[in-house]
């Protein structure tokens, strides 16, 4: 197993960042209040010796305070965070329900119609650009149609809402963006599914199943599905930093105040702390989604167990 | 047994050649490369998506050839546009005309207007009067020499010191006036303390006195130097502007004026005049060739000639509220004109003929998509741009494939501490997030001001560097399993050459499984690309990309009034990245034979 500690010295952010926001400071102001704002915000020292002391603090978890946002860094997370998780949390479940029965429904009559249909519709999926997709959504739902709010989380009459039609004034909000990053997830795990059902549909022991005269359902539902989870889970399991690092595109694009438009807007301002905060959270994701993606093969496929 | 030569068997030849498998025959059932190829043709989806790309490959790289545009050409239309053409104000300060060689300072200025506004004791000044003020030891005397428009017109003299009386003796003269009869005169009305006349005829002089405590001053009205009035002398003819900044004309016109003379002669003309309400017309001979007027005009714009129509049709105008109306300008053509009263300036606009980019143009004839938010052609720009997105795709691909293949390759092959430590490598690439890593790459090259050209390979280097470690793992993963595999065992055994093996016998075999990838990776970096662009970080002006054209649509405005610019944008990388997608599915399906029907 991989250590995010090890990767952190030789990753190529901190540099940058730091670089950069020695540029910024250099750009606008005098040479005396770079001199002052360094020593504010301490950037005076070398970059090693600075990414240490950074790190030593981060390592008790004193991220700092972002400087866009003028609070601790933490704190800014905390509030932005659950935004993109309610979204991706909803984004994942309806990703399921629909990729899941699709994408056997596609493996069981191969080359048919169907499967043509779902293979197109999830490749068109796949090759749609974040921004495009969510774009063409707001001008012709947003737009034109004028049936959904066009950005924000919350409407204007929000405050004197009671609290059950304040849940669903985000759920509404929060339909489009929603949708799109749906239709953007869609298209990999439903292919996924199917190569993965085909791939366990042409494997021995379901011949020896349809064999002994099982009913197709017992088949595919009892066989084949369970079988077909093992690559799934791994699957799932690389998209829970997407689910918690946020959609960058689309909640900049809806102006949803989560973790990725904050971060976002955090880096292009070249706010070094909360850059850095971001980064090594995406890191621990990556490695903790790796480290639940070991476990949940351990509860799926016994085999592992054993071993 | 596919192998025997048929040829030797010439006697069975007959017999047999229907089950033997001529070269013919054996070519098409035993090229690997055919048989791919055959079953590629064979999905439709694939041949879908190879005519989409080589639809969008004429499109970007033979398309601009036709285009009778270049990528950056700028689109402009003539058009008419109100324009500031002059502005006209009533003058609400007085003009202060000062003769040729004398002064009027500012500190006498401020003395002035308090002498005519605060002294006169609330009665209206009239035609003759005068009020006099004292500034700096010098005494002036005011004289209204005019009222026009209810605005009186000022005449301002300085007094000249001609003699000071003490106790009724005289202690300082002028010697000029220092004749006995002056004298005596002075004397006596210095001596005179019951005396309230504030003038004294003594000789041919008419004397001002003052009396400050006990000093009795004695001095002669001078030469009036000042006009002060709230008029502007706009000159009709050419050859009468000189006169209107000569003091002595100025004036002329105003005692003329004021003593209500038809006519006054001034070097040698004979100038009729023509009052109305608060303008007064100077004609020579019958001709209009001076407006005395309390308007002031100036130009808005270099080169501007107000012409004589022009000063009196929008005086006019303005003195008769008048918004639209025309005169004829100093080039002799009609033009026409509107009022804008912004704060109590009339600024005259008029029609002019301007060059305007023609942004955000919809769909026509010469520009088949219409031109986007910087006045260029879309079209042209979409074929340039999808050159841009292409080679970006391809280019990235190869680096990251090369590198993939190298590492994934040695990895694979050498196994052990070389195995772990390029594996970890992997995971240290793979745990940097891309996007902020891009960010901030992105605003240091914008810091750096990267040239267009420089930025882009900079860019495709990034992206390559960040996404080489997925072939690199596919590489080693096929290369674990092969290298097991007997082929292998026989080309160690043969002796061949370590970078032989690894690159003659294991990578071809691992060839299929890179084309898939890259196939896929194309469209995938295709959709990074554009993504940057939408962002900003992509390639900058001249260039341009897909997603920079899209990035347009950020804008809410263009978004939702000009869909030519962003929708056929963002639907050329839709189709692009899903060409790419259809032929590598289908070339997927064509190199793995198990999933075969």
């Amino acid at each position: 197993m991989y250590s995010i500690i090890r990767c952190l010295p030789a990753s190529y952010i901190e540099k940058m960042a730091r670089q950069f926001a020695a540029s910024t400071n250099g750009r606008k102001t005098y040479q005396e209040w770079l001199a002052e704002l360094n020593r504010v915000y301490g950037m005076d020292s070398s970059i090693l010796s600075g990414f240490l002391k950074w790190g030593a603090n981060a390592i008790r978890g004193n991220f700092g305070d972002s400087w866009k946002y003028m609070r601790p860094v933490t704190e800014v997370f905390r509030e932005s965070i659950w935004w993109s998780v309610l979204m991706n949390v909803i984004t994942f479940a309806l990703e399921i329900v629909i990729c899941i029965p699709l994408g056997i429904l596609a493996a069981r009559k191969q080359y048919s119609k169907t499967d043509y249909a779902v293979t197109v519709f999830a490749l068109a999926c796949i090759s749609l650009p974040s921004f495009y997709l969510a774009t063409l959504l707001k001008y012709f739902l947003s737009v034109k149609a004028g049936i959904f709010p066009l950005y924000g989380l919350t409407g204007r009459m929000y405050n004197s809402m009671t609290t059950m039609q304040k849940v669903g004034d985000v759920l509404y909000h929060l339909f489009l963006p929603v949708l799109t990053l749906a239709m953007l997830s869609i298209g990999g795990l439903m292919r996924y599914t199917r190569t993965n059902m085909l791939e366990v549909l042409s494997t021995d022991y379901i011949r020896t199943a349809r064999a002994k005269g099982l009913p197709e359902s017992v088949v595919i539902n009892k066989h084949a599905f369970r079988n077909t989870l093992i690559p799934l889970v791994s699957y799932l399991s690389y998209l829970l930093p997407n689910m918690f690092g946020g959609a960058m595109i689309t909640e900049e694009i809806f102006q949803i105040p989560g973790i990725g438009r904050i971060a976002y807007q955090a880096m292009i301002t070249g706010d070094i702390p909360f850059a850095m905060f971001y980064a090594v959270f995406l890191m621990i994701l990556t490695q903790i989604s790796l480290i639940i993606a070991d476990i949940l093969y351990a509860v799926v496929d016994p085999r592992v167990r054993i071993n | 047994m596919y192998t025997e030569d048929p040829k030797t068997n010439s006697s069975q030849e007959t017999e047999e050649e229907q089950y033997a498998l001529d070269d013919a025959r054996r070519v098409k059932v035993l090229s690997p490369s055919m048989m791919v190829f055959k079953r590629f043709v064979r999905n439709k989806l694939a041949i879908v998506g190879f005519i989409i790309l080589v639809i969008m490959f004429t499109f970007s790289f033979i398309g601009p050839l036709f285009s009778p545009y270049s990528i950056a050409q700028l689109f402009t239309h003539d058009s008419y546009e109100w324009k500031t053409y002059a502005t006209g104000r009533y003058n609400t300060d007085p003009n202060y005309m000062i003769a040729e060689g004398e002064e009027f300072p500012a500190g006498a200025r401020s003395q002035f207007l308090l002498a005519v506004s605060g002294k006169t004791g609330g009665k209206t000044l009239e035609i003759g009067d005068t009020v006099p003020f004292e500034y700096n030891k010098t005494n002036y005397t005011v004289t209204v020499l005019d009222i026009r428009g209810g605005k009186p017109v000022y005449s301002i003299g300085s007094a000249r010191f001609v003699a000071s009386a003490l106790l009724g003796k005289i202690n300082k003269i002028d010697p000029e006036f220092d004749t006995p009869e002056i004298r005596e005169a002075l004397t006596a009305r210095a001596a005179d303390k019951k005396a309230k006349e504030t003038t004294l005829k003594a000789g041919d002089y008419t004397f001002n006195i003052s009396t400050v405590a006990k000093e009795t001053v004695f001095e002669l009205a001078g030469e009036e130097s000042v006009l002060v009035a709230y008029d502007t002398f706009l000159p009709l003819e050419k050859e009468y502007e000189p006169l209107t900044k000569s003091f002595a004309f100025v004036k002329k016109v105003y005692e003329a004026a004021g003593n209500n003379e038809s006519s006054f002669e001034y070097d040698g003309k004979t100038f009729e005049v023509q009052e109305t309400e608060s303008e007064t017309e100077l004609l020579v001979g019958g001709t209009p060739v001076m407006l005395v007027s309390d308007i002031a005009f100036g130009t808005y714009q270099v080169g501007t000639e107000l012409s004589s129509d022009f000063l009196i049709q929008t005086s006019d105008a303005i003195r008769t509220n008048t918004v639209n109306f025309s005169f004829v300008n100093s080039q002799g053509e009609d033009t026409n004109a509107r009022i804008n009263l912004v704060n109590g300036n009339y600024y005259v606009e008029t029609a002019q003929k301007t060059q305007l980019l023609m942004v955000t143009e919809p769909p026509s004839k010469e520009h088949l998509l219409g031109t986007d938010l910087y006045g260029m052609d879309l079209i042209t720009r979409l074929m340039y741009g999808g050159r841009v997105s292409l080679m970006v795709g391809f280019v990235v691909i190869f680096f990251e494939t090369f590198l993939g293949v190298i590492l994934g390759g040695i990895s694979g092959y050498f196994g052990g501490w070389t195995d772990t430590l390029l594996m970890r490598l992997v995971d240290l690439v793979n745990a940097i997030p891309f996007y902020p890593t891009i960010i901030i790459i992105g605003s240091i090259l914008d810091h750096l001001k990267v040239g267009a050209t420089a930025r882009l390979f900079l860019l495709m280097v990034v992206i390559g560097i960040l996404g080489w470690t997925g072939i690199a793992r596919v590489v080693r993963g096929q290369i674990l399993s092969l290298r097991e595999q007997d082929f292998m065992v026989a080309t160690e055994a043969t002796g061949i050459r370590t970078s032989r093996r690894i690159f003659r016998h294991l990578v071809p075999n691992v060839m299929p499984l890179l084309i898939v990838n890259a196939t896929m990776g194309l469209g995938g970096v295709i959709l990074l690309e554009a993504t940057l662009g939408f962002l900003g970080l992509g390639v900058k002006y001249p260039m341009a990309s897909w997603g920079s054209i899209i990035n347009q649509a950020t804008d809410m405005h263009v978004m939702t009034t000009a869909w030519w610019i962003w929708i056929p944008a963002g639907a050329l990388i839709l189709t692009t990245v899903l060409g790419f997608n259809f032929v590598g599915d289908g070339l997927r399906d064509a190199f793995d034979p198990k999933m075969k029907r």
